[in-house]
């Protein structure tokens, strides 16, 4: 019969008492569930957020160092200026890449590398076309260095002609901000230019 | 009994194994990132390593084309025959091929199109040059030899002053170049630490290719130099072009001022002075007791020997070569004048 009634309370169910605490433990056990998934989330927003940055930065001095490398290149000898401007948050550079001893300015014969504070980010500028290269910059600085690596420090409208004649060396400090936060990924450039030499 | 032990099982696997592949698609998540990330830090990797090797490649051929005028010999390949199938081939490292082509546009001033192309830790990069003659003439050495085995232990006294008075600010002159490893030359100069004294401030031997001396000759001529020379005994020296067949022996004294192109021997018996490019195709022999006092440069033939058994002294002096540069123009080395990548 004490068998019978046993099972009897077996059957009944659970009490108000045990349901609440189930549910609390389990409200628990959910929450914890889903704050580890939002961490985990959260990690891999900010590495995939990270690695952006570091790309955006490293392509960036790529292509920096990509034009400049190239400035004054000048096959058919016409005395083409590499260095066309060299300001403080700009520089122009200028190269015969189809060899006919002209420059077109609306072609990449001409390009223009800018440091925009408002938004802050780096801009490569062909004609009329501007392409953000990376966006938001935390640093984005041009310095101009002479044979002997002493800084050169543009006026407000840039280097003179005799100035630029001495620049031998251009640099790209750049720190791209990650979207989702965190350290800034920085890289620097310093390129030699060779027109000139 | 079965649904009391149903009813006491709970959510524990299904939640478990939510987690399970929550974890498993967040690992999965940063493993990609992280793989993506390698892929592309190796990729530029090997392409940094090869614009370096391209770099490299490309200064190590621009040295070693030969000095001049023009490009023209260059251009026409080892044969030095132009329109041959070997036009342009160059001599290049391991691992780099380079060719080199007449640049478009007018033919002056001379330059030519150099491109390589070098493979190095899976990469492969492209550049291409404009190669063009050096502003400054001859090579920034005070004696430069055609073959830097013919250099001989003096007897004498050897004075080398890379340094220039007349401009201090100009850079100083390295006091040996030749062909090859400029590791020999500073051996030589080590060696001969007792007889050979350096400017303080002297710069190291540089290697450089031998003085185009057949050529020089063939422009002297060409240019109506002088025949058998134009040194004086005393007084101030007439700026000239000198040229002597044959070996020369100089007298007690002997001043000159310009280009002195000697296609023989160099004898010095007493006192030689000469402001500008002393050229020797067959060696300068410094007798003992005599002295030698070049303002300039002097450039040695294949074979040439520098004897010093008296005194001999070389300095820098751009003025002297300046104005032998302006009677001729001398060779000059090549440079690397510009450059860009290809993508």
């Amino acid at each position: 019969m004490s068998g019978v009634a046993a099972g009897k309370r077996g059957v009944r169910g659970t009490t108000l008492v045990e349901l609440v605490v189930a549910a609390g433990l389990g409200v628990l056990v959910l929450g914890a569930c889903i704050g580890a998934v939002a961490g985990a989330a959260h990690v891999v927003a900010a590495v995939g957020g990270r690695a952006e940055a570091e790309d955006t930065a490293q392509l960036a001095v790529e292509a920096f160092r990509f034009d400049l490398r190239r400035a004054g290149f000048d096959p058919a000898g016409t005395g083409i200026e590499g260095l066309a401007a060299a300001l403080s948050d700009q520089v122009t550079v200028q190269a015969d890449l189809d060899a006919d001893g002209a420059i077109d300015t609306g072609s990449e014969e001409v390009t223009r590398w800018v440091c925009a504070p408002s938004p802050p980010r780096l801009s490569r500028i062909i004609g009329a076309q501007s392409l953000p290269v990376a966006a938001p910059t935390a640093r984005c600085r041009l310095r101009y260095l002479d044979s002997e690596g002493l800084e050169l420090t543009p006026a407000t409208g840039g280097l003179g002609a005799t100035e630029r004649e001495r620049v031998r060396r251009v640099a790209l400090d750049l720190a791209v901000e990650p979207p989702t936060g965190g350290a800034p990924a920085e890289r620097s450039a310093d390129v030699a230019l060779r027109a000139g030499s | 009994m079965r649904r009391t032990v149903r009813t006491t099982r709970g959510g524990a696997l299904p939640a478990a194994l939510v987690l399970v592949a929550v974890a498993g698609a967040v690992s999965g998540a940063v493993a990609t990132l992280a793989r993506t990330e390698l892929v592309l830090a190796r990729n530029r990797e090997a392409a940094a390593h090869a614009l370096a090797a391209a770099d490299g490649c490309l200064a190590i051929v621009a040295a070693d084309l030969p000095a001049g005028w023009g490009f023209e010999a260059p251009i026409a390949g080892p044969d030095g025959v132009a329109g041959t199938a070997d036009d342009g081939m160059r001599p290049a490292p391991a691992g780099c091929a380079a060719r080199l082509a007449p640049a478009p546009g007018a033919p002056s001033p001379p330059r030519a199109v150099l491109a390589v192309e070098a493979e190095a830790a899976g990469g492969r990069r492209s550049v291409e040059a404009v190669v063009a003659r050096s502003a400054v003439p001859g090579v920034p050495a005070l004696i430069w030899l055609a073959d830097a085995t013919s250099l001989e232990a003096p007897a004498g006294v050897l004075e080398l002053d890379g340094g220039d008075a007349a401009r201090p600010a100009a850079p100083v002159l390295a006091p040996l170049a030749a062909p090859g490893d400029p590791a020999v030359l500073d051996a030589w100069l080590v060696a001969q630490a007792g007889r050979v004294t350096l400017s303080a401030s002297g710069a190291p031997p540089l290697g450089a290719p031998a003085p185009p001396l057949a050529e020089l000759a063939m422009r002297l001529r060409a240019a109506g130099a002088m025949p058998g020379g134009m040194l004086v005994p005393a007084g101030v020296p007439a700026l000239a072009l000198s040229l002597v067949s044959g070996d020369l022996v100089t007298g007690p004294s002997a001043r000159g001022w310009g280009l002195l192109f000697v296609d023989g021997r160099l004898d010095i018996g007493g006192s030689f002075e000469f402001s500008g490019v002393v050229v020797a195709t067959g060696g300068i022999r410094v007798a003992s007791g005599a002295r030698l006092d070049v303002a300039g440069a002097i450039w040695l033939g294949g074979g040439a020997t520098l004897v010093v058994d008296g005194e001999a002294r070389v300095a820098a002096h751009a003025d002297g070569l300046e104005a032998a540069d302006g009677l001729l123009r001398l060779p000059r080395r090549a440079t690397l004048a510009s450059l860009r990548d290809i993508p």
